[in-house]
């Protein structure tokens, strides 16, 4: 009985403390889970072709959407399992959650369109037609409004929660990929994968502000293809994966400049920033591994293996 | 807006009516026309049957109508009508296919016609105000980027110029640089042969020895017909087939004297296009294609696809300009477009060749894309593919 006691809570220890990284690889079907120094722990078998994730259940789960069996499956952190899965539309691509947790906004790629499901009796509950291709999805903190960005008409879709009907479109860069909210609300960034670029968004206006394009001294344009993106709690630093431009910048909101950037791996796209902000970690889906940035130098400090092209990144 | 398909303008013969429309109905309502040939003995049944790697697989319309879809809400709310129409002509008479086309009202034709009946309708286009934009979706021949080019001209299909540089720049990545060259006896054999060997040329490989083949199993023609004979040089790294038909190229890897690869028109062939292909949003694209036409996408269909999302996304990008001020956004090289192969692609000013990069594909698979790494370039590294600024024979830009 001792030994059980003793035995589940180093397992407590193992999988509460060390586990601080989470990186869904598409080609594994698996979420990896390491140590916030990059060790590898374990790997967690999901369903096929993982994902966007997102922490639900007060970050006792992450929740993973599968493009390949159109489910959206729900990891089980303490016992590294996958415990339940979410039917839904064909391939689903990225997604959001309420803030109440209830309701999960989901882009599917067939049939162009963002889904939304409740979640206790995963039925849909409405959806909205999008352009083609649609990918990010961000639903605002005060849960009034869901963003979807379509990538082959290069729109942002404002879809109004209340109501259940799309309040307008924005024309933004080439191939918008993601967003990122600034703390207060006010602005939406979207990733233009080919315009090389982050449209900057007033929400209250819905129009572009801003396009903020990113340049490198000695690469070229084509190469820097903005995905990946993230703005800190405290609103005053986003981080930009530049894809093939294999850097990530770090970028000043209220300025819109850049402030550096940091050479990762391969086509650099899923982001990651630990609690305290110290840590980035970046995830390369070219040459399947995960830099580990220390924020304050601006340096990336270690590379380690990602399984088979690592999509997204969560840290504890 | 209004159509106008009764009273006067119908009496209305000839290009001069386009100038009389008042600018305004003519940006509302676009006409898109492919134009392909009724016999077409590539869409034959024996032929598509052959399935010979890098050739056409079916007509290239359903292509052309999922790019105009992608953008059909977006044009549509900026208040433009975009058609898409087929038309299928008996390769005849010059004059009848313009007075249908003229017809039709097309201001963008997507030509699906051999080299010399593109080239015949250029020159009539080169006379006359306000031709339409034509995207020549099917002929890789480097002389209509080269000597024959015209400025309302745009390609989207790869020259072959650009097939052979991305193929002579995945040898020499390798170092696979000693080259037995193996070139057929029909005309356009000899012309794949000087181009491929500018190619030779430009990425420093070197050639062991080339030979000509037959297709015969004649014992008296053996060493022209025998691919054990043709390839039993010693030395050399790989086999390159130059083969227009691609009866003899398809049959000859694993059929070498020895265990060399076989690059070119078999083994591992330059594509525009390949299903397998699973980064950049491709396998989206290749996913709509096949529900719609129940085939895998091949280069063809994606040079149709591409050639409609140039014209829609310059209308989305400018809605109101006109259209030739559309074809200047596209052919100044200033328009950034999404084929989905990693890169925004976008026109050469100098000859109107769309540049992109190319697959290395072999049987179902895909082994890269050129450029490779490692290849480098002042300013524009797809532009190590193909017919650069210096070295374009275009003078009609």
């Amino acid at each position: 009985m001792r030994t059980l006691t003793t035995g589940l809570l180093l397992l407590v220890i193992a999988t509460c403390v060390g586990a601080d990284v989470f990186v869904s690889s598409e080609k594994d079907n698996a979420i990896m889970v390491l140590q916030n120094d990059g060790t590898f722990i374990k790997n967690i078998a999901t369903c096929k072709r993982p994902r966007h994730m997102a922490w639900t259940n007060s970050g006792k789960q992450i929740m993973v959407a599968c493009a390949d069996s159109d489910q959206i499956g729900v990891v089980d952190i303490a016992s590294g399992k996958q415990v339940d899965t979410l039917p839904t539309g064909e391939s689903p691509d990225m997604f959001a959650l309420s803030p109440d947790g209830k309701t999960a906004y989901v882009s599917i790629e067939e049939g162009s369109q963002m889904m939304a499901y409740d979640i206790a009796s995963k039925k849909p509950v409405f959806s909205v037609k999008t352009g083609l291709e649609p990918e990010g999805v961000l639903a605002t903190p005060d849960g009034k409004r869901v963003y979807v960005a379509s990538e082959v008409t290069n729109l942002v879709h404002v879809v109004d929660v209340a109501t259940r009907k799309q309040l307008g479109l924005i024309k933004v860069g080439k191939r918008p990929r993601r967003f990122a909210l600034t703390p207060d609300g006010g602005e939406l960034w979207v990733s233009n994968e080919l315009g090389s670029s982050v449209s900057i968004i007033n929400t209250a206006s819905r129009s572009v502000k801003k396009t903020l394009v990113f340049e490198i001294a000695g690469m070229r344009k084509n190469d820097i293809s903005p995905v990946g993106m993230l703005i800190t709690p405290d609103g005053k630093t986003a981080w930009v994966a530049l894809g093939r431009a294999n850097h990530v910048a770090e970028v000043d909101v209220a300025t819109h400049t850049v402030r550096k950037v940091i050479l990762t791996g391969k086509r650099s796209w899923g982001l990651g920033l630990n609690g305290d902000g110290s840590r980035l970690y970046v995830a390369n889906g070219l040459s399947d591994d995960l830099t580990i940035v220390d924020v304050a130098s601006g340096k990336a400090v270690k590379t380690v293996p990602a399984g088979r092209v690592p999509h997204s990144v969560l840290t504890n | 807006m209004a159509t106008h398909s009764s009273g006067w303008v119908r009496l209305l013969v000839g290009w001069a009516a386009l100038l009389l429309m008042p600018v305004s109905v003519w940006a509302a309502s676009w006409q898109i026309l492919v134009v392909g040939l009724r016999d077409d003995p590539r869409y034959e049944r024996k032929t598509l049957e052959q399935a010979f790697i890098g050739k056409p697989t079916g007509r290239p319309l359903v292509a052309a109508q999922i790019a105009l879809d992608e953008l059909k809400d977006n044009l549509q709310d900026a208040g433009h009508q975009v058609k898409l129409q087929d038309l299928q002509w008996d390769g005849k008479s010059t004059a009848e296919l313009l007075a249908e086309i003229n017809k039709r009202k097309a201001q963008v034709l997507l030509l699906d016609l051999p080299a010399e009946q593109q080239k015949a309708l250029m020159e009539v286009f080169g006379k006359i105000p306000n031709a339409p934009i034509v995207f020549n979706i099917s002929e890789s021949s480097d002389a209509l980027r080269g000597a024959f080019c015209h400025p309302q001209w745009l390609h989207t299909l790869p020259s072959e110029r650009m097939l052979a540089d991305a193929t002579a720049q995945w040898l020499a990545a390798r170092n696979w640089r000693d080259v037995i060259v193996l070139v057929g006896s029909q005309p356009q054999d000899q012309a794949l042969r000087d181009i491929w060997m500018a190619s030779v040329k430009r990425y420093g490989l070197k050639v062991k020895a080339e030979r000509k083949f037959v297709l015969s199993g004649d014992p008296r023609q053996r060493e022209a017909g025998n691919p054990k004979l043709l390839t039993a040089e010693p030395g050399h790294d790989v086999v390159m087939v130059l083969d227009s038909v691609g009866e003899f190229a398809k049959a000859l890897p694993y059929n070498t004297a020895l265990p060399r690869p076989v690059v070119g028109s078999g083994g591992l062939v330059p594509l525009a296009w390949h299903t397998s292909w699973d980064r950049y949003g491709a396998p989206q694209l290749s996913k709509r294609f096949h529900k719609l036409s129940n085939k895998p996408m091949a280069s063809q269909d994606w040079a149709s696809w591409m050639a409609v999302k140039s014209f829609t996304t310059a209308l989305d990008e400018e809605p109101k300009a006109t259209l030739a001020q559309l074809l200047q956004k596209l052919r100044s090289g200033t328009t950034s477009l999404d084929g989905f192969k990693g890169s925004a692609l976008s026109f050469r000013p100098w000859d109107g060749q769309l540049r992109q990069g190319i697959f290395m594909a072999y049987g179902q698979a895909v082994a890269g894309m050129a450029p490779v790494e490692g290849v480098l370039h002042p300013r524009e590294i797809l532009d190590t593919l193909g017919a650069d600024e210096p070295d374009s024979l275009c003078k009609r830009r």
